[in-house]
């Protein structure tokens, strides 16, 4: 196993804050606006957070297309890809567009991605597009710890992996237990790429006497819970959720407990889905500048090169850079399973 | 009792001069052929894929008995099915005193305030579990006042107790069965013969003497079968386990039925499958049971005398602890929870009950949910998929439910076909109803008419019981005055027998429609984006972190279900509420 | 041994309209006496016995039990019902129905503040109650296995077995066939006079007050009327309403003409025409009502001797029916709209449509007060 760092460049750029002037807004071909009309509807499976993200974001598209509506459904990865494989094996399928971290394995793997590569997405780096089109990146997550600022103050709060096994935070800890490298198996990875097979598993074992609470749900729950107050330490959270919700005056902050975990979440097309136009123009939206800086505005790390992030300190080459471990798709396809047996073992 | 052959010459006897096909036995076999569409499918395609080998596109292989071996040496299994009966024992035995004590400290008591629990009876028929469920881990949670008040004394983070963990899971399924308790046994304690009571208190027993001796003791028949009846609900139940025992680690049978389809790639249909026979067949043994526990439940219940007038028990001075008790009861389950939702519906985030959050407090949860067409088509859905089912399920209850109660020809199999669903648990069904609309060449699947055929089928013998019980109460003598006036069975049905009966058809449909308005556990596999209904979107709302939304949408749509909830309770006399038992 | 006193107990009703209770009662019963309460359904017999019973709490008045004051309004003492060492048989008879029928009938012993009884002392009181009522050897039997009148027995037995001072019957004979109500109304009259115990009959069936009371009060809207024995409360009603209820009898309203003369006969002037002789036991004016019993009536026919009799009254028979050992007739008179109910014997049959004269002495027709 080999451990990357994840410095891209792309934070730079968009700390600069400025696109390539000159260039106008991407639009569609009208041929397929007008395939995409006819069909007059998109179904979304997303992975992201409705109120946070998928709302604006389906705002913004039937704006620019009032002839087609958005029906979205919010759930997990694992969940997500499944409903996609169940459906397609039932030669049913019902979804047109799909995104999330670890969703696209499965289903590509069982034959229901529909390559695609809108003309929006020719100007994303080569490491955010699969090289035949089956998804493309949509935005950045970073997963790190989180404290409430209410219960913990920042000097008080742990910095460092070794400072999670202090006695005081034993059963004070929650984390989310989807299946996933942004649940807790993508802390396992972290930590064994980090610190090597051994030593990982050795403080793992020490980790996993700190009785952190499973939770089966969102990253956005698990820091709500945080957020709540039901738990001063919240592990696994994305830290533009943190921000989010800074924003909305909640007592809470995140840790650059370095090696941060840096993912990012795909948007792909379904094979055979009902409305395959309409889904292109879902996808090409989403990706598009307009589609990305409506995504950036409300908070999420936008992944298009020309779309500043709203609060840069939030990326890995921000003002304040943090160093990450980046869970690489072709990483995570080759270390899940072993990740998630591990979770099971040890925490569940 | 097969009066088959007897049936029929009867009616040859009666059907007028000349009529030519016989009326009844074709209604009897066009039931009979919708009753076994409807039933049969799930159960065989459940046996069929928990013997056959799933192969890796997910098509069904050749037959295998690795599904139930694999099942019964799990360990995890007997670790869940400990869990399952923990949670249900605690949980009916929470309920039923809880519940019971309440029911017969209104009904046969002087205590004060009795109207606060039918109101509290009420607005929890209407009100969803999971808004219920998640009112109150908020207000048991970690940072809940109560957790928060002892933080606050001890200075620690350590909570007083952790509502995701066994002894939350019972707290919360108790609560959230006592208002159902309390309806059935406050019809039984209303009914009991006064009586019994004064005749021990005549006797020379004190009050405690004659509660303990006469009125529990009398009651226990009808007692032990709600207990029963109750307990198979909770081994049956979904939402607590899913909502607070998944996330507290503590998993039970019908979870991991879901887990085993929800949280595996491919989906293990066979494992599940194997899994649902054997739940169907625990169900089916404790339903016997309960069977012959409900014969009994009557046993006891004696014909009172002429009416005297109500009496009631002084409590004395004990009064006040009477009237403690309803009020708690009223605190607990209804005013606490609405005034944690209301918390937290005008706030942007989740907080902890202080007294600083209220500057943050604005109505944009409730915008959001009055203006977004999501919520607009969840209310939708729910409300055409629980009046179809209610519909279409009282229409089929009331043909099975007459020729049944009438012992004509085929009375006994529509009977029994209409009443198998009673051993799904929700989850189950969940499991079959996908697994059949995806075998069907029908564009079923994943549209709300999925929901609404399983959920017609899962009540149907709800409405059953209601139409039967109906049809009984009709004199014989009424039908058949009809029959020697000429008419046709068909007429008879529909001039005499259908207006005599509408009372029993409202409530069976008003019930019918409240309970499918809350289902979760057949929905949470069956719904789709295009046919979510209130129950899973306020599961993803929960499970996503929109609690401020929840709250508001659940506030909205308590209120317009508790409108029906009052019309059910009103509309229906005393013993219909109770029929569905 | 039982002593009412001024006892009132009314339930809130609406003004000017009487919701149920009772007024006023007062009474002194001696001991081993069979005491019946008597009227129409609702007229507060019900709850006289109830207060007794301490089953109602009473507004006014004193309840003694022997010695003991049960309760008293003025001071507030009230004996806590099951404290009061009364037994009682209800209406529903209330077999508890989980318990067996020596469980019901030992019930009281065991449960009893007064003293503990032995096991020993309970099976043989058990068993002596349970002879006493005929049903010795249905100890084991469980309670939903018995019939109707076995119940009865059973609730008479469980009421006596602690040897109460006093034993409270609810309308115990109502639920019952009328063959059995005959056999259980000698069975308990005998069984009371047996135990020598004080009895409180509450019934609205006069034949069966008659038949076993030693003093019936006749209750009529929530007040005593009439407290007496049998044959007085038969034969010398103190008002319309008891002649009426006690027994069948022919009711004719009119005015007196004057008062009693010598021998207590007074002149009624009949509404609707005609005049009757009759006896006056209190002293009579103005409007009254005159009670003729039927089987005091003789008839016969047009022009026949009508014997020795003061009134006669000339009809034709509206109905007639043969009952065996009577025929039964109803008669309308000439004058008058009242329908008189008069009883023949089986020899002299009259058809329908045959005049016939109807003839009584004055010291069978009764001038009582009206009621209102």
């Amino acid at each position: 196993m080999d451990r990357r760092q994840f410095s891209l460049g792309m934070g730079a750029l968009a700390a600069t804050g400025l696109g390539i002037p000159g260039l106008r807004a991407h639009a569609a071909s009208p041929e397929l606006i007008a395939a995409a009309e006819a069909e007059g509807q998109v179904v979304w499976y997303t992975t992201m957070i409705v109120d946070q993200a998928v709302r604006p974001l389906v705002a913004a598209f039937e704006e620019r297309y009032p002839n087609i509506t958005v029906e979205f459904s919010r759930a997990g990865s694992d969940e997500t890809a499944l409903k996609i494989i169940n459906e397609g094996q039932a030669d049913r399928m019902l979804g047109d567009v799909f995104d999330g971290v670890s969703t696209f394995a499965s289903v590509m793997a069982a034959g229901f991605v529909e390559p695609y590569s809108p003309d929006s997405a020719s100007d994303y780096s080569a490491q955010f597009k699969d090289p035949e089109g089956h998804w493309h990146a949509l935005n950045f997550y970073f997963l790190t710890a989180v404290h409430n600022t209410d219960l913990l103050s920042a000097e008080d709060a742990p910095q460092t992996y070794q400072d999670l096994l202090d006695e005081r935070w034993r059963g004070n800890m929650v984390w989310p237990v989807d299946a996933t490298p942004v649940g807790a198996p993508g802390l396992i990875g972290n930590i064994l790429l980090t610190m090597g097979e051994e030593d990982g598993m050795a403080y793992l074992q020490q980790l996993a006497g700190q009785g952190i609470v499973n939770m089966a749900a969102s990253q956005r729950a698990v820091l709500d819970r945080v957020i709540l107050g039901d738990f001063p330490i919240g592990l696994m959270c994305f830290n533009h959720h943190v921000a989010i919700s800074q924003a909305q005056g909640a007592p809470i902050d995140w840790i650059r407990m370095e090696p941060v975990m840096a993912s990012a979440s795909l948007l792909g097309l379904v094979r055979n889905g009902p409305n395959p136009n309409a889904g292109r123009l879902l996808v090409d939206f989403i990706l598009s500048r307009e589609g990305q800086e409506v995504l950036a505005s409300t908070g999420y790390l936008p992944t298009h090169p020309e779309v500043a992030a709203l609060n840069p300190d939030l990326l890995a080459t921000g003002p304040q850079p943090f160093d990450t471990t980046f869970m690489a798709p072709d990483i995570v396809e080759q270390n899940l399973a072993d990740w998630v047996r591990i979770t099971d073992e040890l925490f569940l | 009792m097969s009066s088959g052959t007897e049936g029929s010459t009867d009616l040859a006897a009666r059907r007028p001069a000349g009529g030519g096909v016989d009326q009844v036995r074709v209604m009897a076999i066009v039931l009979c052929v919708i009753l076994v569409a409807l039933v049969v499918p799930p159960v065989v395609i459940l046996i069929i894929r928990s013997v056959s080998v799933t192969n890796p596109d997910a098509t069904v292989g050749g037959f295998t008995l690795a599904h139930y071996a694999r099942f019964f040496t799990n360990p995890d299994l007997y670790e869940s099915l400990f869990n399952s009966v923990v949670f249900s024992v605690f949980s009916t035995i929470l309920a039923l005193l809880f519940g019971g004590t309440l029911a017969w400290l209104v009904e046969r008591t002087n205590t004060r305030f009795k109207g606060l629990a039918y109101v509290t009876t009420i607005i929890s028929m209407g009100t969803p579990y999971i808004l219920y469920v998640s009112a109150w881990l908020f207000l048991l949670g970690r940072s809940g006042p109560f957790n928060d008040a002892w933080r606050t004394l001890t200075g620690s983070f350590q909570p007083l107790f952790d509502p995701y963990s066994m002894w939350g899971m019972v707290l919360v399924e108790g609560f959230l069965w006592s208002p159902l308790v309390f309806l059935l046994l406050s019809s039984t304690f209303r009914q009991a013969n006064a009586d019994m009571e004064e005749a021990a208190r005549m006797s020379g027993a004190g009050v405690l003497q004659t509660v303990w001796s006469i009125s529990i003791k009398i009651s226990m028949p009808a007692i032990l079968a709600l207990a029963l009846f109750v307990f198979i609900r909770a081994i049956e139940a979904f939402e607590v386990p899913l909502m607070v025992g998944l996330p507290g680690g503590i998993d039970v049978l019908t979870t991991d039925v879901y887990k085993s389809i929800r949280e595996t790639i491919p989906p293990d249909l066979g494992y599940a499958s194997a899994y649902s026979v054997v739940l169907l067949f625990v169900v089916a043994v404790l339903l016997s049971f309960y069977g012959r526990l409900a014969k009994n439940a009557g046993k006891y219940s004696t014909v009172t005398g002429k009416g005297y007038r109500p009496r009631q028990f002084d409590l004395g001075r004990y009064r006040w602890i009477g009237d403690a008790m309803v009020l708690f009861n009223f605190l607990i389950v209804l005013v606490l929870p609405l005034l944690a939702l209301f918390w937290l519906s005008l706030l942007p985030y989740m907080r902890s009950i202080r007294l600083e959050a209220i500057a943050q407090f604005s109505l944009e949860n409730f915008a959001t949910v009055l203006q977004s067409s999501y919520y607009r088509e969840l209310a939708l859905h729910t409300l055409v998929v629980a009046a179809s089912a209610a519909t279409a399920g009282i229409v089929l209850a009331f043909f099975t439910g007459w020729i049944s109660a009438r012992r004509r020809t085929g009375g006994q199999v529509l009977d029994q076909l209409a009443t198998m669903p009673l051993v799904f648990p929700g989850i189950v069904m969940g499991v079959a109803f996908m697994m059949v609309f995806l075998a069907v060449p029908l564009p079923i699947y994943g549209s709300i008419w999925a929901l609404a055929i399983a959920y017609t089928v899962r009540y149907l013998p709800y409405g059953l019981r209601y139409t039967y019980a109906g049809v009984l109460q009709i004199h014989s003598e009424l039908e058949e005055a009809g029959g020697v006036s000429g008419a046709t069975p068909i007429q008879m049905l529909r001039r005499i027998v259908a207006p005599l009966l509408s009372p029993a058809i409202l409530s069976g449909w008003l019930f019918v429609f409240l309970i499918a308005s809350k289902e979760l556990a057949v929905a949470a596999l069956l719904s789709n984006t295009q046919s979510q209904v209130v129950a899973v979107g306020m599961y993803d709302l929960w499970r996503n972190g929109q609690g401020g939304e929840l709250a508001a949408f659940g506030l909205i749509w308590a209120t317009v279900m508790t409108c029906v909830a009052s019309l059910f309770y009103f509309a229906t006399r005393d013993g219909d509420r109770a029929q569905a038992l | 041994m039982l002593t009412l006193d001024h006892l009132t107990k009314i339930y809130p009703a609406r003004p000017g309209e009487f919701a149920g209770g009772i007024r006023d009662a007062s009474i002194v019963l001696k001991p081993g006496a069979f005491f019946t309460l008597l009227g129409p359904s609702g007229c507060g017999k019900t709850t006289t016995l109830r207060c007794i019973a301490g089953l109602e709490r009473p507004d006014e008045g004193r309840i003694l039990v022997g010695d003991e004051v049960m309760f008293d309004g003025a001071s507030g003492r009230s004996v806590p019902l099951h404290l009061r060492n009364i037994g009682m048989v209800f209406q529903s008879y209330a077999i508890w129905p989980h318990m067996s029928v020596f469980d019901n009938v030992s019930f009281p012993m065991r449960v009893s503040k007064a003293r503990k009884y032995s096991t020993a002392e309970i099976r043989k009181a058990v068993g002596e109650a349970l002879d006493s009522v005929g049903l010795g050897g249905y100890a084991n039997r469980s309670a939903t296995q018995l019939s109707g009148g076995q119940q009865q027995r059973v609730a008479l037995a469980r009421a006596v077995v602690h040897r109460p001072k006093l034993l409270l019957l609810d309308e115990p004979l109502s639920n019952l066939d009328a063959s059995l109500r005959e056999e259980m109304r000698v069975e308990l009259k005998r069984l009371q006079r047996e135990l020598g115990i004080t009895a409180v009959y509450v019934t609205h069936d006069q034949s069966e007050a008659l038949a076993m009371s030693d003093v019936i009060a006749v209750i009529d809207q929530g007040q005593v009327v009439q407290i007496g024995g049998p044959r007085e409360v038969y034969f010398q009603p103190a008002t319309e309403f008891v002649a009426g209820f006690v027994g069948h009898t022919n009711i004719l309203h009119g005015t007196a003409t004057g008062p009693a003369d010598a021998r207590g006969v007074v002149a009624v002037e009949v509404t609707g025409g005609g005049r009757v002789l009759c006896r006056a036991e209190t002293p009579v004016s103005g409007e009254v009502a005159v009670s003729i019993r039927p089987e005091n009536i003789r008839l016969a026919g047009e022009g026949e001797a009508t014997g020795a009799a003061g009134n006669a009254i000339a009809g034709r028979v509206a109905s007639a029916s043969f009952l065996g050992s009577i025929v039964h007739y109803e008669v309308e008179p000439d004058q008058g709209s009242a329908v008189f109910r008069v009883e023949g014997g089986p020899g002299t049959p009259f058809e329908i449509g045959a005049r016939v004269a109807m003839s009584f002495r004055p010291e069978d027709a009764l001038a009582l007060p009206r009621s209102t």
